[in-house]
């Protein structure tokens, strides 16, 4: 969980795109280098924040209900606070009620293994042919996971018939 | 064959590829939207080099930070080169001083497919 001493870093609330995730991984990394967080730090931090801001612009930008899209449906926020030992990098959007189960295999799955496991497992999802539905190599959860050295932590609160909202976090070791 | 160049942008790296001389250079960040896109044409390129490499081909990849799909494009690249091992072919990996996740992520590839790299540790 995000400690009571955290303060906010950056946020963003809004629809997402390419260019505003330019914008965002910009200043994200200035805000590390004005923290003088490692430089380890800073780019376990930014490796991190890349596939979260883009997992967020794969999923939103065709997540429609019945075939209606809208603003309130595609906007996201995301998050990064940072207290005297962690970043936190977070994230909330709306997710289907379809997907909540696939997406909570794979995090638990990220969470149950050892380092060892799950380096192992990276190289074997890295080794084969597929590239998931979105595009994606079907690496991002493992690699946040790998890099951060900490759980996923995760909350799935339903909202309707069709959707919930997704928040994840990512604790990153200043 | 033409030299196939590329500037980097933001979000992807500088490619320079040269049949001629038998020097293959990808450096920079590499974290564009649409890896395919992007990559594709390295392959392409790649390929038709593979059918009539030089002798001695020096493969140079130097990248900061690149995203998780990059990192099958880059697979890709490495198998498509992986083909021309029977001549004189050295992969170069280098990271920047203390980027040990960057070195081990070298070190993954080299398992993966099965052909040795040299490291080398640029100091900032």
């Amino acid at each position: 969980m995000v400690s009571e001493n955290t303060h906010t870093i950056l946020i963003y609330q809004g629809i997402i795109n390419a260019s505003i995730i330019s914008d965002l991984l910009d200043d994200l990394d200035k805000e590390c280098l004005k923290l003088n967080i490692s430089d380890a730090s800073r780019k376990k931090a930014f490796n991190i924040a890349v596939e979260i801001f883009q997992n967020l612009y794969h999923y939103t930008r065709d997540l429609n209900v019945d075939n209606k899209a809208s603003n309130e449906i595609r906007s996201i926020e995301i998050r990064v606070e940072a207290d005297s030992t962690y970043l936190y990098l977070g994230s909330r959007n709306s997710l289907k009620n379809t997907d909540i189960e696939a997406l909570k295999k794979k995090i638990n799955q990220v969470n149950s293994l050892s380092n060892e496991e799950l380096h192992q497992l990276y190289k074997s999802v890295l080794g084969n042919e597929e590239f998931s539905e979105k595009g994606g190599a079907g690496l991002g959860l493992i690699d946040m996971r790998k890099r951060s050295g900490f759980d996923l932590e995760y909350s799935i609160i339903p909202q309707d018939d069709f959707l919930s909202i997704y928040s994840l976090t990512v604790k990153v070791e200043k | 064959m033409e030299q196939l160049k590329i500037e980097k942008t933001k979000t992807s790296p500088m490619v320079d590829f040269n049949a001629e001389s038998g020097h293959l250079e990808l450096s920079g960040r590499s974290i564009p939207e649409d890896s395919f896109s992007f990559y594709n044409p390295l392959l392409e390129w790649l390929r038709e080099y593979a059918e009539q490499a030089k002798e001695k081909t020096h493969f140079k990849i130097y990248l900061e930070y690149f995203n998780t799909s990059a990192s099958k494009y880059i697979l890709e690249i490495l198998k498509v080169v992986k083909k021309i091992a029977d001549t004189t072919l050295t992969i170069e990996w280098c990271y920047d001083e203390g980027d040990d996740e960057m070195m081990e992520t070298g070190e993954d590839y080299e398992d993966i497919i099965g052909l040795e790299f040299v490291y080398s540790e640029i100091e900032e």
